[in-house]
């Protein structure tokens, strides 16, 4: 199984290497659905009578090549009622002839030198594609750096709260700008994380001035410290899902 | 170059109604993303790669015309099943009349043309 294992975590690399270039919250989803895929695939195959390494390369194979795959992303067909701008004008790769691409596919992962090309091979998606202006993606290309930092200064300031309330509240803002800057997250994840410590304290400071028993009032902290733990580590799972 | 720019229109023309083929299978049931991936690409020449499907799927919720929910499953990971939006009840029922039109346009004609259609487009 660990051959079989190796040869979906190569393609969903290629996939995540090939798709560099989208927003981070489509790429993740576009990962996250050809994962599921190849597991659904691999579930329904459990039984079959070819070995499950045959019923693997023919799964890839049908799904073709990450390249293809990740330029259909940046422009997939769209219904032109939308009004989207993103209609591509020329014949576009997502349908290049049926007969021309299935071969070209198969070589194009089979081959083990395949895997190792690099992120500027003929597949990785066109700069200048339609509806993907490259100047505005440029941010999801960072290393996670950004994330990690973001999530440490939103989550883990209060650590110096009791000691160094001023420095607490400077950090955390700190933490929120990041937080907002980063193209790694949805809105919604950004505000979870802005207002997770702030309801948290809350909780807090309510459970405190209603002076109920004791234990009402660990159970309360408890959890708002575990909402804390939830969030941070939603954060870091977003940013990790979309990180090349 | 004929036969080049007659296959480039033809891949546009099904690029171009791929989005409503989708909306189409949807109908009025649910199914989850392997399923409908699966049985879009048995139907002969529609796509190449069934992996190509999934930025289609998305854009079409994005642009609100399929609604998605994920649920567990007995046998595997948890699936995303996609069921039609209104609007997507909308665009595919206009889509549909005016595709029997052109249909039936194109086929009038095609069948009514003379046997001169065949001049020297063989190589």
């Amino acid at each position: 199984m660990t051959d079989s294992d190796a040869l979906v975590s190569d393609y969903l690399r290629r996939l995540e290497l090939a798709a560099s270039g989208l927003p981070a919250d489509r790429r993740a989803e576009l990962i996250e659905e050809i994962t599921a895929h190849i597991a659904e695939a691999r579930a329904q195959s459990q039984a079959s009578i070819a070995g499950p390494e045959s019923d693997l390369l023919d799964l890839l194979n049908r799904l073709g090549d990450p390249e293809e795959i990740a330029v259909a992303a940046a422009d997939a067909p769209v219904l032109a009622l939308a009004g989207m701008p993103d209609q591509p004008a020329g014949p576009g790769p997502f349908t290049g002839g049926a007969a021309g691409q299935a071969p070209g596919g198969q070589a194009g992962w089979r081959s083990r030198h395949a895997y190792r090309q690099p992120a500027g091979a003929p597949g990785t998606l066109r700069p200048a594609g339609p509806g993907l202006p490259a100047s505005a993606r440029a941010d999801t290309l960072r290393p996670g750096g950004l994330e990690i930092a973001a999530v440490s200064l939103t989550i883990g300031s209060a650590v110096l709260l009791p000691v160094v309330p001023f420095a607490a509240a400077v950090l955390w803002l700190a933490g929120i700008i990041l937080l907002w800057c980063s193209s790694r997250w949805r809105v919604s994840d950004k505000v979870l994380g802005t207002v997770v410590w702030p309801a948290a304290l809350g909780l807090v400071v309510l459970l405190v001035k209603l002076s109920l028993v004791p234990r009402v009032r660990i159970a309360g902290l408890a959890v708002g410290l575990a909402a804390v733990v939830v969030v941070a580590v939603r954060l870091l799972q977003q940013a990790g899902r979309a990180r090349a | 170059m004929v036969d080049g720019e007659a296959g480039n229109l033809v891949a546009q023309m099904r690029r171009g109604v791929l989005p409503y083929c989708v909306l189409a299978m949807l109908g009025d049931t649910e199914r989850y993303g392997f399923e409908l991936v699966r049985s879009l690409a048995s139907v002969d020449g529609m796509v190449t790669g069934e992996g190509t499907i999934y930025p289609l799927l998305a854009r079409l919720r994005r642009q609100g015309l399929v609604e998605t929910t994920w649920r567990e499953s007995d046998s595997g990971p948890p699936r995303r099943y996609y069921r039609l939006a209104p609007a997507g009840r909308v665009a595919l029922a206009e889509f549909t009349g005016s595709w029997k039109l052109l249909r039936d346009s194109v086929d009038s004609l095609l069948d009514a043309a003379p046997e001169k259609g065949r001049r020297s487009d063989d190589r």
